[in-house]
Order: structure tokens, then C-alpha cells, then sequence
């Protein structure tokens, strides 16, 4: 039979393994997509997921159903994620296997001038490379707001409290966002054919 | 960018994910309808969006990452005991030992029950109430009703029996038998007719008839005295009269419902025989039954009258 959130929730808080791996399982693809889009590495995101489901089972008793679970769950991740690139970036360090901001640029130029030839030259994945590059290359701040709201389909509320924020800083965040990746992505805004979807 | 134009941009984010308040979107839109400039930039942004949603590549977890990931959760979370939340505030030094630990552990548990106890017994009720009594102002009117009613019966029932008693049966906190009370005070009207009175407390176990109670000015007053060696103060009343008929010593109490009952009426404390000690000395040490009922009555209040007459029934 199975468990209902609610009574998971329960077992949860009595330490039930069974119940944090069941969790778990429901979870963790939500929990990484993020972690990975914030911290633009796996082993930044594994740290992340790992403290968030340790997270999860140690602080279940404070989860007091004032939001639903899975907010919860998005602002420790958010807020996990966020500090693993604010620390990273005080350390000077690079991310591993992504991009970072200064190399982006120079290389979405390029790719620029590609693209003023005819679009429907251009490959489609080199087009989702540029477009996820292009989110990459945001602040912290505003590549997560773009990732929330953009690819999770979070709302405004729902943003700022996992943020603890005002609604009226994540509008902000998100207009600016929207205004720098217009820039980025102008070629193919231009562009009268786009390569087709997957 | 014309100046009336860079509001209307700034709202164009929020205009395209419909977020923007009612008012807002009226006006946007009318501007829209009229400048080609924000329309492009709506539109920009709309493509912009439209990008982002078909081409953003969203990683997906690797498949030998799940197994992996969950592997190294569960150690990690069975090496570790549960965080106490409280401990810490005990326990200074996380190199706490295992006893210390399992301790912890085991009265934050309780707590936590307790919590969930007092959570589902108490706190849940209280919400359930003002839940429905936040949704249904209905709910709400029909509680202040009953509740509006039933004070009210209340408060009638009361003043019925007051009425009927003729004294407040909550508010009168004396010692006094109210039959004994009732009875005085109708026979208070009666005193012309020798109507019996009941037999009051010890000393008397008789019971008299009594004319028209007359006020005598027996001199009441409260003397400081010695008495023996040691050097107290004493109440003393003084009773000086040549009488040779009995008195009747009483209180005058006030009704605390003067507005259903207006007469004040007396209480008996008893009746002093003649003929009676020149000096009635009260000590409360030493005082019992009468002079005891004496001692705890207020001199102010303290009425001394002469019966004659008195006819044993």
C-alpha cells in the first residue's frame, strides 16, 4: 500500500530509513536538477544532495506543514547550493566541469558571429548548449530565480519564501535576468528559423 | 526609449507572466496598443522566453549515480545519531560521550511526544474552532448567541433566587445561615404581633418573642486594655446600663441587592441575659461561641437593642 506524504512525514520523524528512502527516491531527481543548474558541477551537486536529504532527516521535526514538502525541500537545496558557490567563489575557484562566467562570454561571441550566418545552418544542440550557457553565465542570484521560476514553474511567492525574499526582489531578479539573457541570446532572438525542438 | 515608455517596460517581465495587479495590466496594454517600441521589447522578451523553455538543456542525474547516491546517504545518516536540538545548551562540547548522547536522545523523544500530544489534544481543537469560526462568520454568530443565552438564563436564575431570598447568594459571604437571615428579617416586620422567632445559636436554645426592638444609646467603643502580663491590645466593648431587661445583640448588614431588596437587615447574635457584666471584655485568644460571633463583627456595625417582654413559648 502506499504511504500517503503525510504518513511518511510521520515515520520520518520517528527516524523511519524506510520512509527517508522512499523520499528519497520521489526527490532526488528534483534535488539534483537543481543543485547541478546552481552549482554547475556534479561534485558540488552530490555535496548538495547529500546534505540535503541529511538535512531533511535531522531537521523533519522543525517541517511543520506550513509550506508543502516539496518547498521545503527547494529552499535547503537553494539555500545548500547557494553556499557551496558563494564559498566556492570566495576561494577564487573555478567550478570543475562547467564553464564559468569569464569564459562564457568570449565564447558566446563566437558563437555570435556564428550565428549571423543563416540559423537553420546552425545544430540544434549547439543551440541548447548556447542557451544553457547563457543561463550559466547569470549572477548567482538571478541564474536561480531564472531556474525557479523558468525550468521548476515556481511562482513568485513560492520563490521568495524558499529565497526569503520579498515577491517584489524576485520580480526584480527576474526582469533583469530576462532583460541580460535577451542580450546573450540576441542572434537567435533575430533569427527568423530555429532549429526544431526535441 | 521614450520617457513614458521606460515604466511600462519595467513591467513587461511581469505583464508577459501575467503577475502584473489588474490596473497595471490595463494600462500596459493600452500603451502597447499604441507603441511599437514596447511591443518589439515584448515581444524580444517573449522569444527570449521561448528559447530558454525549448533549447535550456536541464541536467538529468546520471544512472549509476542513483544507486551510488543513496548508498553513501544511508551511511552517512547511520553513523550519525539524530541531531538534539536541545543538547546543546547542555552540553557545550560536541565530543559529548555516548551516554550523555543516548540521554539526550531519549528525552528529546519525550518532549517530542509531549509536543505532538499537546499538539493533537489542545492546539488542533483551538484551530479547528477558529478555522471554521474564520470561514463562517455564521458559525461565529451562532456561538456568540449561545453563549449570549446562557448567560443571560444564568443571570435571571440568579436574580430570582435573590429575589425570592432576598439576599445574593454568591456575593453574601458571611457566616450567617440565610434561614436564619430570612427568618429574622420577616419577623423584623413582625416584631408588633409576637410573632415566635427561632432559636438562635448557643447560648440560647429558646425561643422568644420580642416587641418593637428599641435603639438604646448603649455607649459602644473599642479601648486598647491590659490584661495580665502580658501587654496586648484588646477589644473591649463597653456596655454600661441599668437596665434589667435583656438585649439583643445584633449586626447590621447591608443587602448586597439593595435594588431588589431595600431593606437593610440584622442578624442575631445573640442575646445577653441580665443581668450581664459591667464590662463585656472581648479577646479573641480567649473568645468562643457568642463572644466569638462578637469578636468578628465590626463595631460599626454592631447594634445593641433591649428586649423586654421576652415570653418563653
Amino acid at each position: 500500500v502506499e504511504r500517503t506524504e503525510a504518513l511518511l512525514l510521520d515515520d520520518l520523524r520517528e527516524g523511519d530509513m524506510a520512509a527517508l528512502a522512499i523520499l528519497v527516491e520521489k526527490y532526488k531527481r528534483l534535488a539534483y536538477r537543481v543543485a547541478m543548474q546552481i552549482t554547475k558541477n556534479h561534485e558540488d551537486a552530490n555535496d548538495v544532495m547529500q546534505d540535503t536529504f541529511l538535512k531533511v532527516y535531522e531537521s523533519i521535526h522543525s517541517f511543520r506543514n506550513e509550506s508543502t514538502f516539496e518547498t521545503w525541500l527547494y529552499r535547503i537545496v537553494v539555500n545548500h547550493a547557494m553556499n557551496v558557490v558563494k564559498r566556492r567563489e570566495r576561494r577564487c575557484e573555478s567550478p570543475l566541469s562547467a564553464t564559468s562566467e569569464m569564459d562564457i562570454r568570449p565564447e558566446l561571441r563566437r558563437k555570435a558571429n556564428l550565428a549571423n550566418n543563416p540559423v537553420r545552418n546552425a545544430e540544434r544542440k549547439e543551440l541548447q548548449e548556447w542557451v544553457t550557457q547563457a543561463v550559466n553565465s547569470l549572477p548567482l542570484k538571478h541564474r536561480t530565480v531564472v531556474i525557479l521560476h523558468e525550468f521548476e514553474g515556481l511562482t513568485h511567492p513560492e520563490i521568495a519564501s524558499i529565497l526569503n525574499c520579498s515577491e517584489g526582489t524576485v520580480r526584480s531578479r527576474l526582469h533583469h535576468a530576462r532583460k541580460k539573457l535577451r542580450v546573450l541570446l540576441k542572434p537567435y532572438l533575430d533569427a527568423t528559423e530555429l532549429p526544431p525542438k526535441t | 526609449m521614450r520617457e513614458q515608455c521606460r515604466p511600462i517596460q519595467r513591467d513587461l517581465s511581469d505583464y508577459m507572466d501575467g503577475t502584473l495587479s489588474g490596473k497595471k495590466t490595463v494600462t500596459v496594454a493600452h500603451h502597447l496598443r499604441l507603441c511599437p517600441a514596447c511591443q518589439r521589447e515584448l515581444e524580444s522578451l517573449k522569444r527570449t522566453k521561448a528559447l530558454l523553455h525549448d533549447f535550456y538543456l536541464q541536467p538529468d542525474m546520471p544512472d549509476d549515480y542513483e544507486e551510488q547516491f543513496w548508498s553513501e546517504l544511508q551511511e552517512v545518516v547511520e553513523e550519525r545519531p539524530r541531531s538534539i536540538w536541545w543538547a546543546g545548551f547542555l552540553i557545550p562540547h560536541s565530543g559529548a560521550n555516548v551516554s550523555w548522547q543516548t540521554f539526550a536522545w531519549q528525552g528529546q523523544n519525550l518532549l517530542e511526544s509531549a509536543a505532538d500530544f499537546w499538539h493533537s489534544t489542545v492546539t488542533r481543537p483551538i484551530q479547528w474552532v477558529f478555522r471554521w469560526a474564520r470561514f463562517s462568520p455564521l458559525y461565529t454568530f451562532i456561538l456568540f448567541v449561545t453563549f449570549g443565552l446562557f448567560a443571560a438564563s444564568q443571570f435571571l436564575q440568579l436574580q430570582e433566587e435573590v429575589s425570592r431570598s432576598g439576599f445574593h447568594p454568591i456575593r453574601f459571604n458571611t457566616n450567617i445561615d440565610s434561614e436564619e437571615l430570612m427568618l429574622f428579617q420577616r419577623n423584623r416586620g413582625l416584631v408588633n404581633t409576637r410573632e415566635k422567632m427561632p432559636g438562635l445559636s448557643q447560648p440560647l436554645s429558646e425561643q422568644f418573642a420580642y416587641r418593637q426592638p428599641v435603639e438604646t444609646d448603649i455607649p459602644k467603643e473599642e479601648i486598647p486594655a491590659h490584661l495580665g502580663s502580658e501587654t496586648q491590645l484588646f477589644r473591649v466593648v463597653l456596655i454600661e446600663s441599668d437596665t434589667s431587661s435583656e438585649l439583643l445583640v445584633s449586626a447590621q448588614l447591608s443587602n448586597p441587592q439593595s435594588f431588589l431588596a431595600k431593606e437593610d437587615f440584622a442578624h442575631p447574635l445573640g442575646i445577653v441575659k441580665a443581668p450581664f457584666p459591667e464590662k463585656f471584655e472581648r479577646q479573641k485568644r480567649q473568645s468562643a461561641g457568642f463572644i466569638n460571633m462578637l469578636m468578628d463583627v465590626p463595631l460599626r456595625i454592631l447594634s445593641i437593642t433591649e428586649v423586654y417582654d421576652s415570653v418563653k413559648l
